[in-house]
């Protein structure tokens, strides 16, 4: 029956362990159209990664929506790290930084 | 026009109260409770979730661009191993196609009538009934990158759960807070869906126990809890929906503010991420990014940006360890 289904499936949010409640989400979030504004009214709350398959694809982007589109990854990226991911690599940062100072310095010599 | 913004406010706040007397506040702590326990439950008993999550979202991904391929093969197919039957297939796609066309000319002519007679019902059913596909007017090369492109997504968002121990449906991003009023809709579109189930199937549960099939009845009160849960979360998304349209205007100067910050400190770590998470297919280590860096600018924006959210999930983590103590607190007091 109906609350069995509302467990199991994927569209639990509330209650329940839902695996793919982020797909879902994320099947939502990932389109312009899909998206629901308050009123009724279709709105673009959000750049979403879809469009950039889309958009590159047509070919009809201005720099500002390229840049929305290439933060929107990044971020979804960067907060997709552990932190003990994000340690091991600013700790390999730290290192690279320190070889192309070296480098830098020397070719300046 | 600062009357009618006046109004507006006033009419939220009033929104507001009635969303609180039906019991908001104290069931989103019911909520905030379960999704704690969870995130424990999860990380105790189910160290590897992710790697689980990651396989399943594969698994569909794969099955979804499979389909595609089978379809768009078809055709090549029947002409390389059954040329006298191309024909046929030719004219059952093209009947197909003109079945489906004048269907959807029926169902948008019966969609006219009704906005005609009440718009409403339309937006209603669009807002929360309406499917939507995702993979509309796009090719098939493209419909392939754009699933490969979700499940990519797919896996960051879950990942960025599981640090941050937090729905991203719950809570308030700092970065992107205008982010949440799509998933509180979303949210919203689930449960009603839900409560409309729970409304046509506890009549027909009622009779059946009228007419005296016993195992009817531990369903029924399930059924009763189902959709009180339902009415309480569509609560709760009013008034989080109510809340978020009061502080609008000062949350998207918050995101404006750190999009502005962000293009100015994080142009050339942006562009490098994009660049090699975008052209994989699947989610690339940052080590992998890192010996990608070709300048020392990138270098240092990269450690910039990941310093920076070192600091903000520790700083969460530390208040979810917080919580957690006060809790074993109270525990300890309640012996």
């Amino acid at each position: 029956m109906s609350i069995l289904t509302t467990f199991i499936t994927d569209k639990t949010t509330t209650l329940g362990v839902g695996t793919s409640t982020v797909l879902s989400v994320c099947d939502t979030t990932l389109n312009d159209e899909g998206q629901i504004d308050k009123k009724g009214q279709r709105v673009t709350t959000s750049i979403t990664a879809a469009t950039a398959i889309t958009a590159f694809g047509n070919g009809t982007l201005n720099e500002q929506r390229i840049n929305e589109i290439e933060k929107r990854y990044t971020e979804a990226y960067v907060e997709s790290l552990s932190d003990q991911e994000l340690e091991a690599a600013l700790e390999k940062l730290n290192l690279l930084e320190a070889q192309v100072s070296t480098k830098n310095n020397s070719k300046s010599i | 026009m600062n009357l009618e913004k006046n109004s507006e406010q006033i009419k939220n706040i009033k929104k507001l109260k009635i969303y609180e007397k039906l019991g908001a506040v104290n069931f989103q702590k019911i909520v905030f409770a379960v999704e704690k326990l969870k995130f424990k439950i999860i990380k105790t008993f189910l160290p590897n979730y992710i790697n689980f999550f990651d396989k399943q979202i594969n698994k569909k991904t794969k099955k979804e661009i499979k389909k595609i391929k089978k379809e768009a093969e078809k055709r090549d197919k029947i002409e390389k191993n059954h040329p006298m039957f191309l024909k046929c297939y030719d004219k059952y796609i093209s009947f197909k196609e003109k079945f489906n066309n004048k269907f959807t000319d029926k169902l948008t002519s019966i969609r006219n009538k009704i906005k005609a007679f009440n718009p409403r019902i339309i937006e209603f059913y669009d807002k929360y009934y309406k499917k939507v596909d995702l993979l509309k007017g796009l090719n098939n090369e493209q419909k392939v990158k754009k699933l490969k492109e979700l499940s990519k997504f797919a896996k960051m968002y879950i990942r960025e759960e599981m640090n941050y121990n937090k729905n991203k449906n719950y809570h308030l991003n700092k970065k992107r807070p205008t982010e949440i009023i799509f998933f509180l809709e979303w949210n919203k579109r689930v449960h009603v869906q839900s409560l409309t189930r729970n409304t046509l199937a506890i009549p027909i549960l009622i009779i059946l126990m009228i007419f005296g099939i016993s195992y009817i009845t531990p369903i029924l009160i399930l059924e009763l809890l189902n959709a009180i849960i339902n009415f309480e979360c569509i609560n709760i998304q009013n008034y989080n929906i109510t809340r978020y349209e009061i502080k609008e205007k000062a949350l998207k100067k918050i995101e404006e503010r750190t999009a502005n910050n962000y293009n100015k400190n994080y142009n050339e770590a942006s562009k490098l991420i994009f660049e090699n998470v975008y052209h994989n297919d699947e989610l690339i280590s940052i080590n992998e990014i890192i010996e990608k860096a070709t300048s020392i600018e990138q270098i240092q924006q990269l450690k910039n940006l990941l310093n920076e959210q070192l600091k903000s999930l520790t700083n969460e983590q530390s208040e979810f360890r917080q919580m957690k103590n006060n809790d074993n607190k109270k525990r300890y007091y309640k012996i």
